[in-house]
C-alpha cells in the first residue's frame, strides 16, 4: 500500500489522482529541474553526452515500461520500434523537410503503426508466443528496410539527416543538442507517469494480472492489448526521432535484438510495473556500462594479463547476472527498495504498518 | 535441375541440424515449460567447451569430446541449481525473462574467455566432402544427418515410451500434481537441462566442425525458435519434419529469392513462417493442443 | 490397542508467515483403518492433506509448530519425494490428471517410483478390475474424460504407487451419486482386502462415515468433534448441519442455533 506523507489526505478523486500533494514535493521537483537545467554547464562534455543517450534510451524504456512491464504484454521487439521512429522521422525530416517537432511525433506515430501491427496477434496468442511475435518484428524489421525502394528509408546506405533547428537556430553544439533530447525525455516521463494514474493506466494493469476476468469486469482486451502496444512503440518511436536528430544518421544496425533485450533488462533491474523503476534502470545499467567503458582502458593497464577487452564484455556478465539475481531476489527491482526505502522514513519510528 | 535437387539436399541437411537445436529447446521446455532463449548461447558455448579441450588445451578428440560432454552436463546441473530451482511456482513472466538474463550471461562469458573474435574450431569430421551422383555433400553435415536420425529416435523412444519419459513430461504439465507423485521438479529440470546442453553441443560440432566460432554464431539458435515452434513445442519426432520443411525453404530461398532482395528473402523465411504459425496454429504442426474444458 | 500410522501432533500450518490456517491439530490414522476427515469449505481440510504430503512448499506454507509422525520418523519438513517413497500416497483435490497423457501414461506414471515391473503390471491389471471403465478407454487422452471417470484415473494411478497410506481429498466432489457410490465402494474393497489405510477427506457426510472407522470435525483449522463413526453419525449437531436431518421435522429455533455456536466455541 501507498503510504502518503504526513497530513495528507483526499478529499475528492481528482486530489488523489494529482501526482504531487505537499509543498515540499514540489520543491523537490523544481530543483530537479533547475539541476537538469545547469546541468550541461557544470559536468565534463563527456558526461553530457552521456546524459544525452540515457534521455534517448529512457524514453524507449519508459515505453518497454508500460507495454511489459505495466500491461504484461512481454516484448522483444522494442529495439525495432525505435528504429522505425528513426526512420520514419529522419524520412520525414528529408523527404518532406519537417521540422523537428513534426517529424519526431511522426516518427512516434510510425512506430506506434508497426507497434499495433505486431501488437494485434496479442489478442490471439499469450504469454511467451508474444515473445515470439515481437522476435519475428525485431528480426523481420531490418530486412524490410534493406527491401524498401532506398528514396524511403535509405535501405543498406541508412540515412542523414540535417540538424533541428529553432527558427533560425541550428541544434547541433553538445548542450544544444542536451536540451533537445532531455526536453523530450522529460516531456515523456510526465507523459508516462501521468499514464499510470489514469484510467487507462488501471485499465492496463488489470489486463496484465489476470486478462480473463480483466473482460469480465468490462475491459475491452483487444482495444487495450493494442493500446499498450501501441503507446509503447509510441514511446520507441519517439525515442528513435531523438536518437535520429542525436546521431544525424540512421542505420539499420543501429536497432539490433540484442538492444532489445537490453531494454528489457533495464525493465527488470528498475522494476517490473514502475515508472519510476524505468528511469532506475536505465540510469542504473547505462550508467554502469560507461563506467566499464571509461574505466576500460584504465583498468586493462592496471591489469594487463587479463586481456584488453574483458572489461568491456564483463559488462554482459554483469547485466546478465544482475537480471537473474533481481528476478530470484528481487522481482520488484530498485523501484521496490527505493519505496521500501522512503516509506520507512515516513513510517519511522514505527517498523511496521 | 541438378541444381534445385542439391540446394533441396543442402536445406534438408542443415534442416536437420536445426531441428537437433529445436530438440534441446523442445527436450527444456517440455520437461519444465521453460522457454529457453537462451538456446543459441547454449549451443554456441558447448562448441567453445569443446574448442577449449581440444585446441587451446590441445587434446586429441577421444579425450576432449567426452570431457566437454561432462562439463556441459555439469553446467546444466549447475544452471538449475543456482537459477531455476529458486524459481518453480513462479510466473511464465520470470521464466522467459530469466532466461533473457542467461543468455546476456552466458554471452558475456564466452566474450570474456574466449573473446570477441572468431576462432578455428576442430575438424571433428574430417576429409573430402563426399560425392554421390552428381551430388555433393559436405562430410560434417552429412554425418550430421544421419546422427540426428539415430538421435531422434533415441529422445523419441526415451521421452515418449518410458516411465522416465513420462516424469519429465508430467513436471512441464502440472508440476505440483508431479510432485505429489513422488516426480522430483528439481531433478527433471536440472536432467532437461543437462540433455539440452549436450543435444547443443552435438549440434555444434556438427555445424562448427572446421569452421570459424564466435559469438554470432548464436543465431542459429535463433533459427531453431520457429523450427520448434512449427513443430509444436511438445513434439519431439515433428521437429525434424519442421527442421526439413524450414531448411529446405531457406536454403531454396537463398538460391532463387535473394538475389532480387538484397539477400534477405533466406533470412526472413523462417520468422515469416513463424508469424504464420503463431497467427494460424500456435500449437504448431504436432504440438499439445490446449484442452480447455468448462 | 491398535497400532498408529500417521499422527499429527498439535500441527501449526502457516501460509506467507502470516494466514495461520491450521492452529493446532492433532489426528491419529490407525493402520489399516480409514480415518475421514469432515469440514466446511475452508476449514483447512486440503491444507492438512498437502501439509501431510509435503506439497505447500512451493506455496508458501509450511507446519511451524508441532509434529507430523509416519511410523516413528518425522516428516513434516521433508520432500515429497521422499514422502511418496515412504508409502504416502496423496490424491489431490480437482482430479488433477496429466491431461495430455493416455489413460495409461497416466496410471504407469504412479508407479514411477517402483522397480518391479512385473509387480507394476500386476497392479495394472489390479486397477483395471476395480475400474473396469479405464479399461476400455485406456488409449484415450485423460483431458478429454468425463469428471467421473478421471476420479477413477487419479485413484488408479494412486493404487498404482502401491500405497500403505493413501490420502484422498474430495474424492466425490461434483459426481452423481452413483459414480460417488461406485468409488466409494472401490475404497472400502481397497481398505479391506488390500490393507492400504486411509485418510479420507469428505463434504458428503453420509458416504464418508458410511465406509470410514473414526471420523473428525475440523472448523476454522480447529478439530471441534471427533469419534467413532457411529458416534458421529448419531451425533445431534452432525445430523442437523452436516446430514441435514431434522429430528422434530420443522425448522429448528434461532436458540438452538446459538446453543450449537455456544458449544462450538467451547469445543475449538
Ligand atoms: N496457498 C495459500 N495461501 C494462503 N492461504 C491459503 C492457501 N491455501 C489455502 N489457504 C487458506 O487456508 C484455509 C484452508 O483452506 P483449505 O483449502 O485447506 O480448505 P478446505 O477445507 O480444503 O476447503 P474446501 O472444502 O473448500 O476444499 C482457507 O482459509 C484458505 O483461504
Ligand atoms: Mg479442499
Amino acid at each position: 500500500m501507498a503510504v502518503l506523507p504526513c497530513g495528507v489526505h483526499f478529499s475528492a478523486y481528482k486530489e488523489a489522482k494529482s501526482f504531487l500533494h505537499t509543498p515540499y514535493q514540489w520543491t523537490s521537483l523544481i530543483i530537479l529541474f533547475i539541476f537538469l537545467l545547469l546541468l550541461p554547464f557544470i559536468l565534463p562534455a563527456k558526461l553530457v553526452s552521456m546524459m544525452s543517450i540515457m534521455a534517448i534510451l529512457l524514453v524507449v524504456v519508459l515505453g518497454l515500461q508500460i507495454t511489459t512491464g505495466l500491461s504484461g504484454q512481454i516484448n522483444l521487439g522494442q529495439s525495432a520500434f525505435m528504429g522505425m521512429g528513426a526512420f520514419a522521422t529522419a524520412s520525414l525530416a528529408i523527404n518532406f523537410h519537417l521540422p523537428f517537432w513534426l517529424s519526431i511525433p511522426g516518427g512516434g506515430l510510425a512506430a506506434a503503426l508497426l507497434g499495433i501491427i505486431f501488437g494485434m496477434p496479442a489478442l490471439r496468442v499469450k504469454g511467451f508466443y508474444l515473445a515470439l511475435t515481437t522476435m519475428a518484428a525485431q528480426v523481420l524489421f531490418p530486412l524490410l528496410i534493406l527491401n524498401l525502394p532506398s528514396s524511403w528509408f535509405g535501405s543498406s546506405m541508412g540515412l542523414g539527416l540535417e540538424p533541428a533547428k529553432i527558427g533560425s537556430y541550428v541544434i547541433q553544439s553538445r548542450t544544444g543538442l542536451y536540451f533537445l533530447v532531455m526536453g523530450g525525455a522529460v516531456i515523456m516521463s510526465f507523459f508516462a507517469f501521468n499514464l499510470t494514474r489514469s484510467r487507462t493506466g488501471r485499465a492496463l494493469v488489470a489486463l496484465r494480472d489476470n486478462d480473463i476476468v480483466a473482460e469480465i469486469m468490462g475491459v475491452n482486451l483487444f482495444y487495450y492489448k493494442t493500446l499498450a502496444f501501441a503507446i509503447g512503440a509510441m514511446f520507441a518511436g519517439i525515442g528513435g526521432g531523438l536518437w535520429a536528430y542525436y546521431l544525424r544518421f540512421v542505420m539499420v544496425d543501429q536497432f539490433t535484438l540484442w538492444n532489445s533485450i537490453w531494454y528489457v533488462g533495464m525493465v527488470i533491474v528498475g522494476g517490473t510495473g514502475s515508472i519510476l523503476g524505468a528511469i532506475f534502470g536505465t540510469f542504473a545499467i547505462h550508467g554502469l556500462e560507461e563506467l566499464l567503458v571509461t574505466l576500460g582502458p584504465w583498468l586493462s593497464e592496471a591489469f594487463p594479463n587479463l586481456g584488453g577487452t574483458a572489461w568491456f564484455t564483463g559488462m554482459n556478465v554483469v547485466l546478465g547476472g544482475v537480471i537473474i539475481l533481481f528476478l530470484i531476489f528481487e522481482p520488484k527491482g530498485l523501484a521496490h527498495r527505493w519505496s521500501v526505502i522512503k516509506h520507512s522514513f515516513r513510517i519511522w519510528p514505527y517498523p511496521y504498518l | 535441375m541438378i541444381d534445385f535437387i542439391q540446394y533441396a539436399f543442402d536445406g534438408f541437411l542443415i534442416g536437420l541440424l536445426y531441428a537437433m537445436i529445436a530438440l534441446a529447446f523442445i527436450v527444456i521446455y517440455r520437461s519444465s515449460r521453460i522457454l529457453n532463449l537462451a538456446q543459441g548461447e547454449v549451443v554456441v558455448f558447448g562448441g567453445f567447451i569443446v574448442f577449449q579441450f581440444a585446441t587451446i588445451w590441445n587434446m586429441p578428440l577421444w579425450l576432449a569430446l567426452p570431457l566437454s560432454f561432462i562439463c556441459v552436463i555439469i553446467l546444466g546441473f549447475f544452471i538449475e541449481r543456482g537459477i531455476f530451482r529458486h524459481l518453480i511456482g513462479e510466473s511464465l513472466f520470470t521464466n522467459v525473462m530469466v532466461t533473457i538474463g542467461l543468455m546476456i550471461f552466458l554471452r558475456g562469458i564466452m566474450l570474456m574467455v574466449w573473446g570477441p573474435a572468431p576462432k578455428l574450431f576442430p575438424n571433428i569430421v574430417s576429409g573430402v566432402p563426399v560425392n554421390i551422383g552428381p551430388f555433393i555433400f559436405s562430410r560434417a553435415i552429412l554425418y550430421g544427418g544421419l546422427l540426428s536420425f539415430v538421435i531422434f529416435f533415441v529422445f523419441y523412444l526415451a521421452l515418449e515410451k518410458t516411465r522416465w519419459g513420462l516424469t519429465m513430461t508430467a513436471v512441464a504439465e502440472d508440476p505440483v500434481c508431479a510432485q505429489s507423485l513422488g516426480i522430483s521438479v528439481k531433478r527433471s529440470v536440472a536432467y532437461a537441462w543437462a540433455l539440452g546442453f549436450v543435444l547443443s553441443t552435438i549440434a555444434a560440432l556438427i555445424f562448427l566442425s572446421g569452421q570459424s566460432i564466435g559469438f554470432l554464431a548464436s543465431s542459429i539458435g535463433l533459427v531453431a525458435l520457429p523450427v520448434a515452434l512449427l513443430a509444436g513445442m511438445e513434439s519431439i519426432w515433428g521437429a525434424p519434419l519442421a527442421g526439413i520443411i524450414i531448411g529446405v525453404g531457406e536454403a531454396l530461398c537463398k538460391a532463387y529469392l535473394d538475389d532480387y532482395t538484397n539477400g534477405t528473402m533466406s533470412e526472413a523465411f523462417p520468422f515469416i513462417i513463424m508469424l504464420i504459425v503463431l497467427l494460424i496454429r500456435p500449437q504448431g504442426l504436432f504440438g499439445w493442443k490446449i484442452i480447455e474444458r468448462v | 490397542m491398535e497400532k498408529i500410522m500417521l499422527r499429527l501432533e498439535n500441527v501449526e500450518f502457516m501460509f506467507n508467515g502470516i494466514i495461520l490456517a491450521l492452529k493446532g491439530i492433532s489426528i491419529d490414522v490407525p493402520t489399516g483403518q480409514i480415518i475421514t476427515l469432515l469440514g466446511a469449505n475452508g476449514a483447512g481440510k486440503s491444507t492438512t492433506v498437502k501439509a501431510i504430503g509435503g506439497l505447500l512448499h512451493v506455496e508458501d506454507g509450511e507446519v511451524t509448530d508441532g509434529k507430523i509422525i509416519f511410523e516413528g520418523k518425522q516428516i513434516e519438513h521433508m520432500d515429497p519425494t521422499d514422502i511418496v517413497k515412504m508409502g504416502i500416497v496423496p490424491v489431490m483435490d480437482g482430479r488433477r490428471v496429466m491431461q495430455h497423457m493416455n489413460v495409461e501414461q497416466n496410471l504407469l506414471l504412479g508407479s514411477h517410483l517402483r522397480k518391479d515391473m512385473q509387480k507394476v503390471r500386476e497392479s495394472l491389471v489390479r486397477v483395471y478390475q476395480y475400474f473396469p471403465k479405464l479399461k476400455t478407454l485406456k488409449k484415450r487422452t485423460a483431458g478429454y474424460l468425463s469428471g467421473g471417470e478421471q476420479q477413477m484415473l487419479v485413484t488408479g494411478r494412486a493404487i498404482m504407487a502401491n500405497p500403505r497410506l493413501m490420502l484422498l481429498d474430495e474424492p466425490s466432489m461434483g459426481l452423481a451419486p452413483l459414480v460417488v457410490k461406485e468409488i466409494f465402494t472401490v475404497l472400502h474393497q481397497l481398505n479391506q482386502s488390500e490393507k492400504i489405510t486411509m485418510l479420507l477427506v469428505e463434504q458428503n457426510v453420509r458416504i464418508a462415515l458410511s465406509i470410514a472407522d473414526y471420523g473428525y470435525l475440523l472448523e476454522n483449522g480447529r478439530i471441534v468433534l471427533h469419534g467413532s463413526s457411529q458416534e458421529l453419525a448419531s451425533n445431534e449437531d452432525i445430523k442437523e448441519f452436516y446430514l441435514g436431518l431434522n429430528l422434530s421435522g420443522g425448522r429448528k429455533s434461532y436458540r438452538e442455533v446459538k446453543h450449537y455456536k455456544r458449544r462450538k466455541r467451547w469445543l475449538g
